[in-house]
């Protein structure tokens, strides 16, 4: 489980996030929806230890992060598929985590087929892939460790429909599995598909956070903006 | 893609526990790795052994200087080791940030500092198997000499050889230590060069200069060490000026990265 506990960073002026507290639970999806610069991604770095909070605290099975040993193994993460070395192939880029992690080789010959990139294409640099690939890459990675928890910042972005459906259909087996995942996205339709539950955040706040039934699949978009209208605008 | 067949199903044979904190050496292993697995480090790799080796040829067989010992011919390749070394160090560092790589690594060890460590040794390693490479190739570019009418030493002096290789160490982690405290390559590669020329003219100006130099400067304070003629009064100039150039930058450093947000 993913705990976000009273969570707030300042940047100078800035209230990038204001007492922040959400849970995700294990064996579900919890879609992640707000403006650009609502502090999605803030949020998911605290969680991951690349920025400290300002207060509270973001947890992992009541954990830091940087408090885990082989914390990819309990936490697979997508932040950013931009950042990845180009030079390295993608097969050599999920060697060196897999190394690292302490998992069997053969693991990235699974995460590859589960994110469905070719043996051929892994074995090109990064340099040419698209975003889309990277995404796949990226995802990928984050699965090597077989972690109880996924957290992942737009992962759909540059994926065409394909990828798209292949990657709802992919975090939904692995929620099934048991795992905790934390979904940022700006595609209400398929959050409203996939998530079992749903956050919204504005401005640094949560604005709703609530399961996800037909009903509310229904009427996420209408929700969205009714909630988030007076960001829009001012939204970084 | 698959949904059937997840990773979670199972182990397999070359798990390991996943509890288990990561071991430094497997760190430091993949650091070695990412040292040459790219096509940029494999250039740098590849200018550097060129460039130690053709100097070697040209200065022993071309030149013809005096009469050789594989013992000089080795050690000539220092000038063009410092040059490269130390930039193969800084670059270890600075293209996590330039690549934004560094999500991923200290996504996988949130122990920043321990993430540096194992790039200082990888970084030593590199130095020490590039020292002893040159070594190696001593041998036959001293015989091939040989074969010109000149009278070759083959006796080689373990002390002074593994001075050599530890100056060559040195600037290897300065590069290190100057690309974490900076973050930034070229900076780094700048600070580093132009700290090599500039305590030549510092040497110039006056008592106060020359001090200073004398204590501080690597390039001068390493001469003994890589010579294999260490006396005690060598040794607190050698000693500041690692502290000066390899310590503190490297400490500084790694205070930055710990505190440092990554983006």
């Amino acid at each position: 489980m993913i705990t976000f506990d009273h969570l707030t960073k300042r940047y100078g002026a800035t209230l990038a996030l204001d007492d922040v507290s959400f849970e995700v639970p294990a064996s579900s999806v919890t879609g992640f929806l707000g403006p650009n610069g609502a502090g999605k991604t803030t949020a998911m770095r605290i969680l991951l230890g690349h920025t400290r909070a300002t207060s509270g605290r973001a947890t992992i099975d009541g954990r830091q992060y940087a408090a885990i040993s082989n914390p990819a193994a309990t936490v697979g993460a997508l932040l950013d598929a931009q950042a990845v070395h180009p030079g390295r192939t993608g097969a050599e880029t999920l060697a060196l985590a897999a190394a690292v992690i302490g998992v069997d080789r053969r693991r990235v010959g699974q995460v590859l087929d589960l994110v469905g990139l070719s043996v051929a294409e892994s074995r090109r640099t990064v340099k040419g892939y698209s975003l889309g690939m990277r995404q796949r890459l990226g995802i990928a990675q984050a699965l090597l460790g077989s972690p109880r928890a996924l957290v992942l910042d737009e992962p759909a972005n540059g994926l065409d429909p394909q990828g798209i459906r292949a990657v709802r259909d992919l975090l939904r087996a692995v929620a099934d599995a048991g795992c905790a995942v934390l979904l940022s996205s700006h595609l209400l339709h398929e959050v409203a598909q996939l998530a079992d539950r749903v956050v919204i955040i504005g401005r640094g706040r949560i604005l709703e956070d609530t399961t996800i039934d037909d009903t509310t699949a229904q009427d996420l978009e209408t929700r969205y903006f009714s909630l988030t209208s007076t960001e829009d605008r001012s939204a970084a | 893609m698959s949904s059937t067949t997840l990773p979670w199903t199972g182990r397999l044979p070359g798990d390991v526990s996943p509890s288990r904190t990561v071991p430094f050496a497997r760190l430091a292993t993949v650091e070695i790795r990412k040292l040459t697995d790219t096509r940029t480090a494999l250039v740098l790799l590849t200018l550097l052994v060129l460039g130690a080796v053709g100097a070697m040829i040209v200065r022993t067989v071309v030149l013809a200087q005096d009469v050789p010992g594989v013992q000089d011919v080795a050690t000539g390749t220092g000038p063009v080791l410092s040059l490269f070394l130390p930039i193969l160090g800084i670059v270890s560092v600075t293209s996590e940030w330039s690549r934004r790589t560094a999500l991923t690594t200290f996504a996988l060890e949130p122990r920043r500092g321990r993430v540096l460590a194992a790039k200082a040794v990888a970084a030593t390693v590199v130095a020490v198997a590039t020292s002893a490479l040159m070594i190696a190739v001593a041998y036959p570019t001293t015989a091939a000499s040989a074969a010109r009418g000149t009278e070759p030493s083959f006796a080689l002096d373990p002390v002074a050889l593994v001075g050599w290789t530890a100056t060559n160490v040195l600037f290897t982690l300065c590069g290190v230590a100057l690309g974490a405290l900076l973050l930034n390559g070229a900076a780094s590669i700048v600070v580093y060069l132009v700290a090599s020329i500039a305590w030549g003219f510092v040497g110039l100006t006056g008592e106060l200069g020359s001090t200073l130099a004398r204590w501080f400067d690597l390039n001068g304070t390493t001469v003994p060490l890589a010579d294999g003629e260490m006396s005690p009064e060598a040794v607190g100039p050698l000693l500041a000026s690692i502290g000066l150039w390899v310590v503190v930058p490297f400490l500084l450093g790694v205070l930055r990265v710990r505190r440092i947000e990554l983006r």
